[in-house]
């Protein structure tokens, strides 16, 4: 049987429901595809990321990540990609993991990305400095040499963005493994909303797990609007 | 002035709770505080198995599976008085307990709000194929006397609804839930579905709510 572990990356601000429901989708599709999940890895970016003011720091989103994956047997937070002084190319973050995966599981586990429609969306983008924000070799490295999923999101269509890009050869497009969530589709959760919420002193309760709520409270995050 | 005091109460299969049925409440517990009124308690009360609909699994389990999925909330209780009375109890008439019983605990000034999607709401003016009303209108204008909260869901216009039918007092009595932080898409029935093929449900419902359903085998 094929194994694989997954990888989720991103700012994690605070984690969702979203985000958890994410993995679990990616799961049960492989696990009905004869793909074994041995492990699923959520990695905050780092502070360096960007200068977003929004963005909290990796110290809490970590802890924040960890207390979100607390009552999950397959899911942990890990804090490599967080701790490192600069931003990590998403491609150095799956080689890294697929180097500790191996040396865990066995030479024989691949490592995928899990990401949102609206992340594929995003490969398109021209920073206001006018480069790309992701580079097209990256892209194709990332499909060919592990392998991505993507979750459809409501407003998304990462297919099509995918195959306007000129630069990626149009056979990779269906190496992409697309899911849909049709249990739970929780899209409208997103962390912007429950930033707002927090700030707003409203109730974020069932839209990310207790020990999240909890940890925010006894950290006082979020709260200067 | 002091603040009123209302209860929310929130009728449904609950077969089984989500995610989405809490959220339900804890927006309109935020949308009522923020009117200046204070929210002491919120009832789930599953629906009687009287009510017939065959997917619908014995009212002891859902009633436990409410009971599982409040635990951790410290204003939100299961109620079993409808789910064990013997015949289907009208809308009105559980409010109209709720309203009794929680006005003999809690004082006279405090009320008992319906919470309703408003889905719910746009049905009130529709009618059966044998040309009969869904509702009766009597019920629906004594439910807004008493007190309607209403979720809006996207694509209905539960105000326009209320506004056409123009119940007595229906502006001061009807409160729709603003600033909903995460829209209710989890159903029971795509949560039964996905237990039946054994995928997971996880993260769209407390895990004590999981938890039970696995050790009494439910929605196999």
């Amino acid at each position: 049987m094929k194994r694989v572990a997954l990888l989720a990356v991103g700012s994690f601000n605070p984690p969702t429901i979203a985000h958890l429901r994410m993995l679990e989708v990616a799961r049960c599709h492989l696990e009905s595809k004869d793909t074994q999940v041995v492990e699923g890895i959520m990695s905050p970016v780092a502070d360096s990321y960007n200068n977003k003011s929004t963005l909290i720091k990796a110290s809490h989103r970590l802890e924040m990540v960890r207390a979100a994956t607390k009552s999950s047997e397959w899911i942990r937070a890990d804090g490599w990609e967080c701790t490192r002084a600069t931003w990590t190319r998403t491609l150095d973050v799956l080689a890294h993991h697929r180097e500790q995966v191996q040396a865990k599981f066995g030479s024989d586990v691949g490592l995928m990305l899990v990401v949102g429609g609206d992340v594929v969306d995003s490969f398109t983008r021209i920073l206001p400095d006018g480069s790309n924000l992701w580079k097209s070799a990256d892209i194709i490295k990332i499909i060919t040499e592990f392998g991505l999923l993507v979750l459809s999101r409501d407003q998304s269509h990462p297919m099509a963005t995918i195959q306007e890009m000129t630069e990626i050869p149009k056979n990779l497009a269906e190496k992409i493994e697309m899911i849909v969530d049709d249990v739970c589709p929780v899209s409208a959760v997103s962390s912007t909303r429950l930033r707002a919420a927090i700030s707003a002193k409203k109730s974020i309760k069932y839209a990310t797990p207790d020990e999240v709520i909890d940890y925010i409270r006894i950290n006082d995050l979020y709260r200067s609007s | 002035m002091e603040k009123s005091k209302v209860v929310i109460l929130a009728v449904g299969s609950f077969n089984p709770p989500t995610f989405g049925h809490l959220r339900m409440l804890e927006d309109a517990k935020t949308s009522l505080e923020a009117s200046g009124k204070e929210v002491v308690e919120g009832i789930l009360s599953p629906v009687s198995d009287a009510y017939g609909k065959t997917t619908l699994i014995g009212s002891y389990h859902r009633l436990a599976m409410t009971d599982a999925a409040v635990k951790s909330s410290d204003w939100l209780r299961a109620d079993g008085w409808e789910c064990s009375q013997p015949v289907w109890t009208t809308t009105l008439n559980v409010l109209k307990h709720h309203q009794q019983e929680v006005k003999s605990r809690r004082g006279p000034d405090v009320d008992v709000l319906l919470l309703v999607g408003g889905d719910v709401v746009e049905t009130f003016d529709k009618y059966n194929a044998d040309g009969s009303l869904v509702w009766n209108l009597e019920d629906i204008q004594e439910i807004v006397s008493i007190g309607l909260v209403v979720q809006p869901r996207p694509g209905s216009d539960p105000e326009e609804t209320l506004k056409n039918l123009d119940f007595l007092g229906w502006t001061q009595n009807v409160h729709v839930i603003k600033n909903v932080i995460a829209p209710n898409a989890i159903s029971s029935t795509s949560l039964r579905a996905a237990l039946k093929e054994h995928r997971s449900i996880k993260y769209t419902t407390p895990d004590e709510v999981i938890a039970y359903i696995k050790k009494h085998n439910l929605y196999e």
